[in-house]
């Protein structure tokens, strides 16, 4: 976190070295978190490419309070929940939370390569509730505290905590074949 | 069947990987914006000493002037006491052990504008970097909590108990570990140098060339560094006076060296409490 200090306050002072490392050190981290909440790797692909974007307009005047990871994994989660209704509103996902199969289709500049267990994790992910998915991703895949998630979520920390069980025994169904259990 | 834990750690672990050509594409993006959107901003204004210090990579060898010192109080360790030594190499080990506090004064490349005064105790350590006569930055670190505050004189700036993440938590370890200098000085060959006289003090050094000294995260493979350490020790008083290095190696097709030197030792000091407060001046801004 005192690298990420220092990162931030050399990207402050025009330093395209500190935007070089930042981006290193937290690309795939990001693409991780975003195809598991996006389900898609297109979409994650454009809302990582998006956040960095955004982050460069706001370096001249950002200032880090909290951890840095956590405040780029808020804006891939932001941006993915915006991106998912827009297409929802568009049509482009079915009434059970699908995408389109032709949507969905990998494009021939690929940037994001999955693995196969991240494949299975994001199956099982896009089955359970958007804002369960978003605890469980925030918090195991980002690294943040409950509290952080609640204040993104807007809800208090308790119904943060039970989003997360919740959601994580349903995965846990999810990949062990099982039929889901948690009715929130 | 998978328990929660298992699927927790699933979730946390699963890997993502990018196609390097498609990375380097977005990379491109990213800077090409960022060089876009401060493009106006004054070259004057940047501040010149960190980005010496992070983008240099042979800076990083002086950087490690810390760790070396450790380093090479431990290799005191394991040097015979043959007879016709004036040092007890051995005492130099547990004297150096004992001190409450060390003060010492590092410089890399020989400069006499550019210096640092470092002051080590058991839990806290202060550096303050001068140039040119006046402080520049001063580095404030707590061992026990962890935690790393800075005051930048230059920008009249300041950040206070950032959290020291792992890699650091380690590096500050290592340190003032012990047993890690004894484990990294076991496998380090050295010679010795015979006696010398260093500001009318008789002192007895030795030298070793191993880049492995160095520790880890080198900017390029240890076997691709030639280093020359050598450490000089008070035959009267068994502590040591001086500590210099220099490292050579090719970096991306580039040459680079470093040469670095830590002197000024005040061995077995109690250091006053207040050396290590952080006290901000009122004009400065949290950065």
């Amino acid at each position: 976190m005192l690298e990420d200090k220092f990162l931030v306050w050399r990207l402050r002072q025009g330093d395209a070295g500190a935007m070089r490392r930042i981006y290193e050190k937290y690309h795939e981290d990001l693409l991780r978190l975003a195809v598991s909440l996006a389900g898609q790797p297109a979409t994650a692909e454009d809302v990582v490419h998006d956040v960095f974007a955004s982050f460069i307009e706001q370096a001249r005047q950002f200032r880090l309070t909290g951890s840095l990871k956590a405040y780029l994994a808020t804006a891939v989660a932001h941006r993915t929940r915006n991106v998912r209704r827009t297409e929802i509103r568009q049509g482009r996902w079915t009434q059970d939370g699908q995408r389109s199969t032709a949507e969905g289709t990998a494009r021939p500049d690929r940037w994001l390569i999955c693995s196969e267990e991240l494949k299975q994790v994001v199956g099982a992910l896009a089955q359970v509730p958007d804002e369960q998915r978003e605890v469980l991703t925030l918090r195991l895949q980002a690294g943040m505290k409950f509290r952080e998630i609640a204040r993104f979520q807007e809800v208090p920390i308790k119904t943060a905590l039970s989003r997360y069980r919740c959601g994580l025994t349903k995965v846990r169904s999810l990949i062990n074949g099982e039929v889901p259990k948690c009715d929130h | 069947m998978r328990s929660l834990k298992d699927i927790r750690s699933k979730i946390a672990k699963a890997k993502v990987h990018t196609d390097n050509r498609a990375n380097q594409g977005i990379l491109e993006d990213v800077l090409e914006r960022f060089a876009r959107t401060h493009s106006n901003r004054p070259v004057g204004s940047r501040p010149d000493i960190w980005r010496i210090a992070m983008r240099n990579p042979m800076a990083r060898l002086a950087v490690a002037a810390a760790i070396i010192t450790a380093i090479v109080l431990g290799v005191v360790l394991f040097i015979d006491t043959g007879a016709t030594s004036g040092v007890v190499w051995a005492e130099v080990a547990q004297k150096v052990q004992a001190s409450p506090g060390v003060i010492y004064r590092s410089r890399s490349n020989r400069s006499d504008t550019k210096y640092s005064m470092h002051y080590l105790s058991p839990t806290q350590n202060r550096q303050d970097v001068y140039e040119n006569g006046e402080i520049t930055i001063s580095n404030f670190v707590d061992l026990e909590a962890m935690t790393g505050s800075s005051l930048i004189h230059m920008h009249k700036g300041y950040w206070r108990d950032v959290p020291l993440d792992e890699q650091n938590a380690h590096h500050h370890d290592q340190m003032i570990d012990p047993k890690w200098i004894v484990q990294s000085i076991l496998s380090h060959e050295h010679t010795k140098l015979g006696s010398k006289t260093i500001e009318g003090v008789l002192c007895e050094g030795l030298e070793t060339t191993d880049p492995a000294v160095l520790g880890r995260d080198l900017p390029v493979p240890a076997d691709q560094i030639e280093l020359h350490l050598q450490l000089w020790v008070s035959v009267e008083t068994n502590y040591p006076v001086l500590c210099e290095g220099n490292a050579a190696a090719t970096i991306e097709g580039e040459a680079h060296s470093s040469e670095w030197v830590l002197d000024e030792y005040q061995w077995d000091v109690e250091l006053d409490p207040s050396l290590f407060e952080l006290n901000i001046p009122a004009n400065y801004r949290e950065i």
